[in-house]
Parts: C-alpha cells; sequence; structure tokens
C-alpha cells in the first residue's frame, strides 16, 4: 500500500544552518509513528516544514502526502489537506474565542472541499461532544484562543482542535511536554481515540513517558538532522535503558550533559 | 506570499473616503484677524453675546504659545494661511433633504451615510456637516416630539441661544488651551443637543463631519446637554479628501451630564491620514471634555484610524457625587501617522467611579502614545479608577508608549493600573493559517480580537463598521 | 547587638568541627560572605521598606538540643497533614514526632544533619547553587550555621501524590533562640511532587527564623511547593526560596505570610530550559504592628517560558506589609509570557502597604504585563451586607476573605487547602488572637 506520507530526503534550514539533513520516512494510513531524539536534533524543524512554517526553507528533497506534492502549498493550503499540527507551544490569540476561531477554521476547510459550513448550533453541538474527549468544559470553549491557558490547558486544547478538524495527518510535536501525568493521561487518552485506519499520526517526542501512554507501531530516532535508527517499540525501551548517550554526535552528546544533570 | 507581503498588499486598498466633492462654496480668504471673526459671526446672524465671546476668546488666544509637550511631531502651522469659513452655497434654511446639493447628498452616499431618511440607518438621526457648516439633520420631527433639540450650532445659537449662553464655554472655557481658544474665536457650526429633564433620547444621534475645501480648517464645536435623568448616545464620524497638504482640525465637545444623566459618545474617527509617506493629512487636535453631576454618568468611546496626527484626551471631571466615567479607545498608526492620546478622570466627589481602556495598534512607522490623567481630589473619597493599557505592535519600526499620571490626594481612592504590550507575529498567523484560515483573515480576526473589549462599548451597526475600517486602515507591517 | 555578634555565634559555631572539609569550607564561605555583606541597613534598596534594626535586637544563638513534650506533640497534631513528615523544633530535627514512612518509590526524604553524613556528594554539588549569586547576608549567615533542613530526592518519573511535609516549630528556650533550616530538593526528570513547609510558634520565646530552600527542577519535572508560615506575634522569619527550573517543567510557590512580628518572604526563581511554567503566589496578612515583607525576584533567561504571578496583601490596625517584585527578561528569552499582579487591602487607617514592581525587559518579543492596586474594603459592599443585618465585623471578615479567597483557591482541594482556610480564619478581622 502507498503510504500516506511519504518523505524522500528532505534537507531544511533556518536562518542559513542547516538542520534537517536527509530525512527519509515513510508514513501509511492508520499507522502511528514515534519521532524521539535529544533537544536540537531537528525533530520540531520537520513538524515545521511538513506543515509549512515560512521561516524554514527547503534546500532539498521531497514530500509526498496522499501521493501530491506537499511542499509548494501555503500552510493553510495543507490543513485543508488534512495536515494537522499539534504545536509545541500553542499560539495565544487574545480576543478570539476559542469556539470562533475553530468553527472559522473548520467551515474554511469544509468549503475547501466542497461540504457545506456549519452553523453556529450545529457546530457548538459537535464541539461540546469532542470536548468530552480530553475533559474541557463550555466556558474553557468560549476564552480567548489559549489565552491565560496552563501549558496542560493548551496541549488539550490542541487534541480537542484535532477532534473536532479530524485531519488524515496529525503531527503532534512534543504534545507531551510540560504536562503533569494527570494531564498526560488525558492527552494521551484522546489522542489514542482519535487513532483510525485512514489516519496517520506522527508523535515527536522528548520523553520516553509518553510512549507508556500512546504505543507506536514505528519509533524513530533522531540525531542531528537525521533519522538514525528505526524499529517497533522495544527501541524505546532501549532509549530508556540507555539513554541518547549512544547514538554519537552532537545530539548524543546533549543527552548525556542532560542525563548526569537532572 | 509571506505574510508581509499579504498585509502590504491590505494596504494597497488604502484610504477610501479620500474624493473631492465640487460644489460652488461661499468662502473666506485665508488669514485671522478680529475682522474675519467680526464677518464670520455677521454671516451667521449671531446674537450679540456669541461675538463678544468670540472676540474675548481671539484676544487671549494671541497670548498664548502653541503647545509643544505631547509626544507629536509636525510642521509648524501657519495660522494666517488657513482659510477660518468655507460653506458649501445653499439655500439659509433647509426645511427638507431636496434643497441640499445633490452632489452633497451624493458624498454622504458614497460614505455610507444616506441622508434621505426612506434609506436611514436604523433609528439614527444623522447631522452632517460639510466643511464649516450644517447641511442637513434627519429625523427632527420624531426628536422634537420626545422634546430633544437636535441642530447645527449655529440654528441653535440663533434658536435656543439661552441655553447656548448658559452653557458654552462652560466645560471648555476658551482659555483651556491654544486650540480651544482658537477654536472659541472661529468655531463655524458643529452639532447641539438638547435632552430634557427625564427623557431618553428614543434614537441613536449622530454628527457627520466632513472636511471637502482646500486649505480650510475645521473648527467646529459640538455642545451636548443631557437634564436630570435624561439619557442619551452619541455617535460622530469623520473624513476628508485626500491632499498633499495638513489640514486643521481643532475642534471642541462640550458634554454636560446633569444629575442622574447618562451620555455615551462614540467617535469613529476616520480622516485622511496622509499618504504611506507621510505627506498630507488631518492634523486632528482636539479638545473634548464631558462634566458629570452627582450620579451621572459619561462615557467615551473612540476608534481612531485616521488623521496624520491625532492628539486628544476625551476627559471626564467627576464633580458630582456617585459620579461615574469611562473611556474606551483603540488607536490606530500606520505609516508615518502619529497619535498621542488618551484622557483625564478627574475626580472631585465621593465614590466617582472611572473606568479607563485603551488599545493602541502602531504598524508600519506609526507612533501610538497613550497618554493618561487619573487625577483624585482631596473631596473624593472612595474614588475607584481601574486603567488598562494595551498595545499591539505590528513590525519593527512602530513604536507605542505608555504614560499614565497618577494623582492621588485621598488615602481612600482605589486605584489600578495594568499594562501590556505584545507583537503580532508570525506565529499567531501560522497558528490560524494551520488550522485552515486565509492570512487576510488571520489578521484581521486578531487585530479585532485585541480591540474587541472596545468595540463590544459601541452601538451595534458602528462596531461593525469599525471593525471594516480597521482592515482597511492596516496598511503594511507585521515581521 | 550589630553584624559582629553572628560572626561570634558562627564562629564558635564552625569551632565544633567534626564534619567533613567540604561542608567546613562551605560554612567558612558562607561566614566570610556574611561578614563582607554586613547586615542590610534601610539604605540598601533591597530593604529599603524593612526595620532591619529588628534583625539584631537579640543575642540570638543556636541551640544544640531540644526536649520535644507535650506541647510539641499538640502542635504536631494540630498542624501536621496526613503522610510523611518531619518535624523540626527550634531548627532540631525531632525523630519521634516525624513519619518517614508511606513514601513512594524513587522518592527520598531525610533530615539534612543524616543526608549530610550519606549525600556529601549530591549536597556538595547543590548546595549554594542557585542562592549564592543572589544571596543577601542573611542566606550567607544560613550557610554559615548550615546543619539541619532537609533532603528531598525524586528519581527521573518518580511521582508523590501525598505532600511531604516539613513543620518547624519556633519555640525559644532560655534564650533568645536562632534556627537556620535549609531545605534541598532535587526532582529528576519527569518526576512530580507537592512539598509543605510550615512554620509555627510555640510559647512566646525570643525565636528568629532564617530558612533557605533550594529546588532544582529536572526537565519535565513538576513541583508544588507551600509555605505556611504561621509563627507568634514575637517572632522573627526570614525565608528564602530559590528554584532553578529545566526544560519542560512545573514550578509552583503559594507563600501564606500570616504570623511574625517582622516576616520576609523572598522567592528567587529562574527558568533554565525552554518551555517551564512558574506561579508563584502570595497571600499576606497582618495585624498589630505586624511587618510582612515580599519579594520576589523571576529571572527569564530562556524563550518559551511563562510565569504568573499574584500576591495579595491584606493589613490591618498599624501593620505594615511590602511587595517587591522583580522580573527580568534577558536578551535571548523571547516568547516570554510574563504577568505580576498585586493587590493589597487595607483594612484601617494606620496599615500600610509599599508595593514596588519592577519589569526588567531586554527581549522585544515578548509579552509582559503588571498591576498593582491598593484599595479598602467597598463602602457600599460592606453597607449592603449590614442592611441585610450582617455585623459590621463579619461583614468586614466576609469581604476580606472574599479578597483572599483567589490564592486559597488556588491551592488544589485536599489537605493543604483545608489547612491555609484555618490558618487564614484565625487571623482575620473577628478572629481571636494570633496563634502562637
Amino acid at each position: 500500500m502507498a503510504s500516506l506520507l511519504s518523505i524522500q530526503d528532505l534537507h531544511a534550514r533556518v536562518a542559513g544552518k542547516d538542520i534537517l539533513k536527509g530525512i527519509n520516512l515513510e508514513v501509511g494510513a492508520g499507522e502511528v509513528h514515534a519521532i524521539m531524539g535529544p533537544n536540537g536534533s531537528g525533530k520540531s524543524t520537520l513538524a515545521g516544514v511538513l506543515a509549512g512554517r515560512e521561516t524554514y526553507e527547503v534546500t532539498k528533497g521531497s514530500v509526498l502526502f496522499d501521493g501530491k506534492d506537499l511542499l509548494g502549498t501555503p500552510p493553510e493550503e495543507r490543513a485543508k489537506a488534512g495536515v494537522f499540527l499539534g504545536f509545541q507551544y500553542p499560539v495565544e490569540i487574545p480576543g478570539v474565542g476559542n469556539l470562533h476561531f475553530l468553527r472559522t477554521a473548520l467551515n474554511a476547510q469544509r468549503r475547501a472541499k466542497g461540504e457545506e459550513e456549519l452553523d453556529a448550533m450545529d457546530f457548538l453541538q459537535m464541539a461540546k461532544e469532542k470536548a468530552k474527549l480530553v475533559q474541557l468544559d463550555a466556558a474553557f470553549m468560549n476564552r480567548s484562543v489559549n489565552e491565560g491557558f496552563s501549558g496542560g490547558e493548551k496541549k488539550r486544547n490542541e487534541i480537542f482542535q484535532m477532534a473536532v478538524l479530524q485531519p488524515r495527518l496529525a503531527l503532534l510535536d512534543e504534545t507531551d511536554s510540560g504536562l503533569d501525568i494527570d494531564a498526560l493521561r488525558i492527552v494521551a487518552g484522546g489522542v489514542n481515540a482519535l487513532r483510525a485506519k485512514d489516519r496517520a499520526m506522527v508523535v515527536i517526542t522528548h520523553y520516553q513517558r509518553l510512549l507508556d501512554y500512546i504505543v507506536p507501531d514505528r519509533v524513530h530516532v533522531m540525531s542531528a538532522g537525521r533519522i538514525v535508527r528505526s524499529g517497533g517499540r522495544e527501541l524505546a525501551l532501549e532509549l530508556e535503558e540507555k539513554g541518547y548517550g549512544w547514538i554519537g554526535g552532537e545530539g548524543g552528546a546533549a543527552g548525556k550533559a542532560k542525563e548526569a544533570r537532572p | 506570499m509571506t505574510s508581509t507581503e499579504t498585509i502590504q498588499e491590505l494596504a494597497r486598498k488604502g484610504y477610501q473616503a479620500g474624493f473631492v466633492t465640487q460644489v460652488e462654496a461661499d468662502t473666506l480668504p485665508p488669514g485671522l484677524d478680529e475682522d474675519v471673526i467680526r464677518v464670520l459671526s455677521a454671516k451667521k446672524n449671531e446674537p450679540a453675546f456669541m461675538l463678544e465671546w468670540r472676540l474675548k476668546a481671539y484676544r487671549h488666544w494671541l497670548t498664548l504659545k502653541e503647545p509643544t509637550w505631547q509626544a507629536v511631531k509636525y510642521h509648524p502651522i501657519d495660522y494666517q494661511a488657513i482659510r477660518y469659513y468655507s460653506a458649501p452655497k445653499q439655500k439659509p434654511k433647509k426645511d427638507s433633504l431636496s434643497e441640499v446639493d445633490p452632489e452633497i447628498l451624493r458624498t454622504y452616499e458614497k460614505l455610507g451615510i444616506p441622508l434621505e431618511e426612506q434609506k436611514r440607518l436604523q433609528n439614527v438621526a444623522v447631522d452632517a456637516v460639510f466643511d464649516s457648516v450644517s447641511v442637513a439633520t434627519t429625523f427632527r420631527e420624531k426628536l422634537y416630539k420626545a422634546g430633544v433639540i437636535f441642530c447645527s450650532f449655529s440654528e441653535a445659537v440663533r434658536e435656543h441661544p439661552e441655553l447656548v449662553e448658559r452653557y458654552l464655554g462652560t466645560v471648555v472655557p476658551f482659555s483651556d488651551n491654544f486650540f480651544a481658544a482658537l477654536n472659541s474665536a472661529v468655531f463655524s457650526d458643529g452639532s447641539f443637543c438638547y435632552v430634557p429633564k427625564g427623557v431618553k433620547c428614543p434614537m441613536e444621534l449622530s454628527t457627520y463631519f466632513r472636511i471637502n475645501a482646500a486649505d480650510t480648517g475645521q473648527f467646529e464645536r459640538t455642545l451636548l446637554i443631557a437634564d436630570e435623568g435624561a439619557s442619551v448616545s452619541y455617535l460622530e464620524g469623520c473624513t476628508a479628501p485626500m491632499r498633499d497638504t495638513n489640514q486643521l482640525h481643532a475642534a471642541v465637545v462640550e458634554l454636560v451630564a446633569l444629575d442622574g444623566a447618562s451620555i455615551k459618545y462614540s467617535t469613529v474617527q476616520n480622516w485622511y491620514p496622509g499618504d504611506a509617506e507621510g505627506r498630507g493629512g488631518i492634523y486632528n487636535f482636539v479638545t473634548k471634555r464631558g462634566i458629570a453631576h452627582r450620579g451621572s454618568k459619561i462615557s467615551w468611546t473612540q476608534v481612531e484610524t485616521g488623521s496624520a496626527i491625532t492628539w486628544k484626551y476625551p476627559s471626564v471631571i467627576l464633580k458630582g457625587d456617585d459620579a461615574v466615567g469611562e473611556f474606551y479607545s483603540v488607536a490606530l498608526t500606520n505609516h508615518r501617522q502619529q497619535a498621542d492620546t488618551g484622557t483625564k478622570m478627574v475626580h472631585i466627589g465621593k465614590n466617582t467611579r472611572s473606568t479607563i481602556v485603551s488599545k493602541g495598534i502602531s504598524a508600519g512607522r506609526g507612533q501610538n502614545t497613550y497618554r493618561g490623567l487619573v487625577k483624585v481630589l482631596k473631596s473624593a473619597a472612595n474614588a475607584r479608577n481601574y486603567t488598562q493599557c494595551d498595545s499591539l505592535l505590528l513590525g519593527d519600526e512602530c513604536g507605542a508608549h505608555t504614560l499614565p499620571y497618577i494623582e492621588v490626594k485621598n488615602a481612600t481612592a482605589q486605584v489600578e493600573h495594568e499594562a501590556s504590550t505584545s507583537k503580532i507575529g508570525e506565529d499567531q498567523l501560522f497558528y490560524c493559517r494551520q488550522r485552515g484560515i486565509s492570512q487576510e483573515d488571520a489578521v484581521s480576526m486578531i487585530v479585532n480580537g485585541f480591540c474587541r473589549q472596545v468595540f463590544k462599548e459601541l452601538p451595534m451597526e458602528f462596531a461593525v463598521e469599525a471593525q471594516k475600517l480597521l482592515g482597511v486602515s492596516l496598511e503594511g507591517s507585521v515581521g | 547587638m550589630s553584624a559582629s555578634h553572628y560572626v561570634d555565634v558562627a564562629r564558635s559555631f564552625q569551632a565544633r568541627g567534626d564534619v567533613p572539609a567540604w561542608l567546613q569550607a562551605f560554612r567558612e564561605e558562607g561566614l566570610s560572605q556574611f561578614q563582607a555583606r554586613g547586615l542590610p541597613t534601610s539604605k540598601d534598596e533591597e530593604w529599603k521598606y524593612t526595620p532591619v534594626a529588628t534583625l539584631s535586637s537579640h543575642p540570638f544563638q543556636p541551640v544544640r538540643d531540644v526536649s520535644a513534650g507535650e506541647d510539641v506533640a499538640q502542635a504536631v497534631a494540630r498542624l501536621a497533614l496526613p503522610g510523611p513528615r518531619l518535624v523540626f523544633v527550634d531548627g532540631r530535627f525531632v525523630p519521634a514526632l516525624s513519619v518517614l514512612t508511606g513514601l513512594p518509590r524513587g522518592v527520598v526524604l531525610k533530615p539534612l544533619s543524616q543526608a549530610l553524613r550519606e549525600d556529601g556528594a549530591l549536597l556538595q554539588e547543590t548546595l549554594g547553587q542557585f542562592s549564592r549569586p543572589s544571596a543577601h547576608a542573611f542566606t550567607s549567615l544560613n550557610a554559615a550555621l548550615l546543619e539541619e533542613g532537609a533532603l528531598l530526592t525524586l528519581a527521573p518519573r518518580a511521582l508523590s501524590e501525598v505532600p511531604v511535609q516539613l513543620l518547624f516549630l519556633a519555640r525559644g528556650g532560655d534564650g533568645p533562640v536562632l534556627a537556620s533550616p535549609r531545605i534541598v530538593v532535587v526532582a529528576g526528570e519527569g518526576s512530580e511532587a507537592t512539598l509543605v513547609e510550615t512554620y509555627a510558634g510555640l510559647g512566646t520565646g525570643a525565636t528568629f527564623t532564617n530558612a533557605v530552600t533550594e529546588v532544582s527542577l529536572g526537565d519535565n519535572a513538576s513541583l508544588r511547593h507551600f509555605k505556611l508560615q504561621a509563627e507568634g506575634d514575637t517572632a522573627l522569619h526570614l525565608g528564602g526560596l530559590y528554584s532553578r527550573q529545566g526544560r519542560d517543567s512545573r514550578f509552583q510557590s503559594h507563600a501564606f505570610s500570616f504570623g511574625g512580628a517582622l516576616a520576609r518572604n523572598e522567592v528567587h526563581a529562574a527558568f533554565a530550559g525552554e518551555g517551564g511554567e512558574c506561579v508563584l503566589n502570595g497571600l499576606f496578612v497582618g495585624r498589630g504592628t505586624q511587618h510582612l515583607d515580599n519579594r520576589t525576584d523571576l529571572d527569564h533567561a530562556v524563550p518559551h517560558c511563562s510565569s504568573r504571578e499574584l500576591y495579595k496583601g491584606v493589613l490591618d490596625d498599624r501593620s505594615r506589609g511590602t511587595f517587591h517584585g522583580k522580573i527580568l527578561v534577558r536578551e535571548d528569552a523571547q516568547k516570554t509570557d510574563a504577568s505580576q499582579t498585586s493587590r493589597n487591602l487595607l483594612l484601617s487607617e494606620g496599615a500600610q502597604v509599599d508595593a514596588r514592581p519592577q519589569l526588567e525587559i531586554f527581549a522585544d518579543d515578548v509579552k509582559c504585563a503588571h498591576g498593582t492596586a491598593v484599595g479598602r474594603l467597598d463602602d457600599n459592599a460592606l453597607f449592603y451586607l449590614r442592611s441585610r443585618g450582617i455585623s459590621k465585623v463579619d461583614a468586614e471578615r466576609m469581604l476580606t476573605q472574599a479578597f483572599a479567597s483567589e490564592l486559597v483557591r488556588a491551592v488544589p482541594e485536599g489537605p493543604v487547602r483545608a489547612r491555609v482556610e484555618a490558618l487564614l480564619a484565625e487571623k482575620l478581622p473577628g478572629s481571636a488572637e494570633v496563634m502562637g
């Protein structure tokens, strides 16, 4: 079966600095892949490049999404095609209601697909249903987008948005970082509930802990802009035991330093 | 396309009220002396007390120096090069709209202010001021039945001299400041409103100001009196043609809220801001003040998107016990626009309360200064003030400045101040776009979100206008 | 009385010897810094509003032994929360009243005296790491007299769901007593814990508690720190909390200052890794002639961190309070989101508060907000309540409680919040004497 996401020899730079140095990755529909790696290994850059962040410059390689070139299109077109990025640092937009924001987004996506727009009442009904998934209450949904949310609330809001937008490819960039254990359980529960045959997920994480709650089909380890190891879940367990030290290169050194001093 | 380009694209939409209307005008030659004032007063058939007052103001003005403390820069104004009177030629009495020059009617229609009552804005009475004079006032009949006097200032001087004489200059005396003195000497027209005791004005009142003629200054004067227990909501809008030279607009607004009255005064100011390089545009130097007696409330809401320079501080003197003052402001500066605006809340009565919410948006090379004074006098036991000042920066070349002045002479007062400065960045735009929202929609969503607290204070129709206006005024920024 | 008294005290303390060389060196460094810095004076900007002379009003001395009698047992019964705890009287550890069972796997709690023997390497690496650079004379003095306190370590991903409690009782002995506890928390990656420091008074002896807490949070770790300070009317209390946070970590400090003739609560928090969150909350309630100082210092040194600071003061009679909060956003700390709010309620003409927010921002893409308010009870609200038959005292109490409740509700529901509520109830207008 052809992959839903197919990345070939992807190179990218930020502010003149090469960050991705030849990424190859195939993700099929229905699969969950985890990408792990130390600070600065290029995990978040990869997510940003796939979603179309303009500060990243692709210098080489190709990305096909559902067989079509992804890289040439602006971020909103990718979103409409079904690419969702769960942000590492979700952005605050004061004065813009969470629901208003999400309905605007959903209707933009529905228009693109030739579907009818949802009116405020139908949308509210649906949103309330989805919100239960991550235990967000109604008052919370009416606040401004991410404004004054705690770190944990922001991450739950990301998963809520994903549940409403029903993407075909979800890139979750460190959605587990900065979460207390209770919040992590909620977020992971939401992600697991959204696993589906026709949906692929790429879960980027810094901490092994996440994989106790989300069991990936494949695990990839990134270091210095490349995927240096790929394997099944056992690879994550190996990492847990050995840390990133054995990977070598810049990333390895960082991982080691981190281990020595909590 | 990068976000910067998209916003520049938005910019090119430009100023949409910048056309000139061809009408025959009755204009005085440039220059100012006592004779000009006498001619002006005579043209308007004013009673003697008005001329006296104007001359006193003029003589006082001659002793004053132009102020320099405000954080705005402009070329010196040559007061002898300004025409102090320009009126479209028409029959003196405008009993019906059919007697108004059709060109002028078309002008207001183009601006979205249809004066024919059939096409009226729902339940809004409009006084249209074209250059120096009022050309039409709508809904007079309905208002008259309610006992509300709403007419041009010139008419009020002729028909209700006792009210004018009683209140004119009681809130802003001619000696108040340089521009107020000049206005007092030469003001040509404006709106007048009196709402009698206990009357709730049955509709929104509105004045629409238009500067058309070249080289004229606009010096209008508005006087609004809400008698005991009365209430009124009033809106003014302003536009001007695009011209290369700067034009001076030095208006004075006086509000009097007697015991238990309530006045809501909203402004959507969209004078021509000048071009991207800062050529032309209106100097908007305005004195606005209200006096709030016992248990009354004065609320200023302003959306300031136009003018090369905006310099105004709509203020409230909280004279009576339990009086309430409010100031809600959105000020946007783009290109080389400058705004130095804010408010003064002077607490004199006991238990007086004031709220200040100021939202400054700076884009391009715009400079935005909030300057606000909260003054609690010794007599103002238990006075309360809450001030919130937020600034939004779009791009790297603009500036935001917050200058709160707080003077508290009574220890039981409670004064709160909150301030924030933030920047609309790639991050917010990318976040919206990643969810499928277009760049244009994202920018307007973010800016309108920032202003929401103020827009919700505007009457419904105008809130929508203000939102649109903000979209158009947002020219070239965000990095 | 002057600095020389404390120098003498520290010298004779250090002369006891019989400790590892590194510890001796640490204490000596503390002493020499203390000497170099000298006692603060009111000319010091940092101590401008503090009656500094009080701090050397008695010849305070550390005690070597304490007897824990019935009074202590009763106080422990009244103040202790369920779960593991260490109890100290006048700075000395009381094993009999401490509980060390019930600690989850990976969580180690021990008195510092024991840790100094067993965990030399860890302590050598940790002690003074965060407190030294911003220290003042009394932090140095604490180092010079270092011998007791607590060490809490959390292994990576260890979870402690029950709060760990440290209970410090200031009783005073034959003479004026100086207690210098040092608390060290080292939290490994992804660990979570709640720590409650309670300070209370026993009796009316002259006591001076000079506590220092140092917290090191690993990546993605989370610590909730509560400080409940309800010492007696005559007590002197200085407390400095120093934290450093790793990437994605969460730190909350909730400081409740109710007791002491002079009490100064300092929090110095620093971000060392991106994505950190920090909450600094404080409630101080003073009456009589109490003087309650609050000093916070937040160092945003790295990008993408957020801090929320809310301090409220309630001051009655002729009490005095200060809030001096500084937020430093360094040049590299883009995307910082910081807010600081200080609200103060004066209940009488003679009460006074000085609020001094201080923001220093060197990065350009940040969101920083601050707000300060000083006010009195709303006369209209008071009148409204009284017109419904509620007595003036009760009405004042209700409104004051409402003012303070924001900080009480910030404490998660459970035994800690219940304890805070009880201590606050004793302190509000209309209640009996200050506990002590």
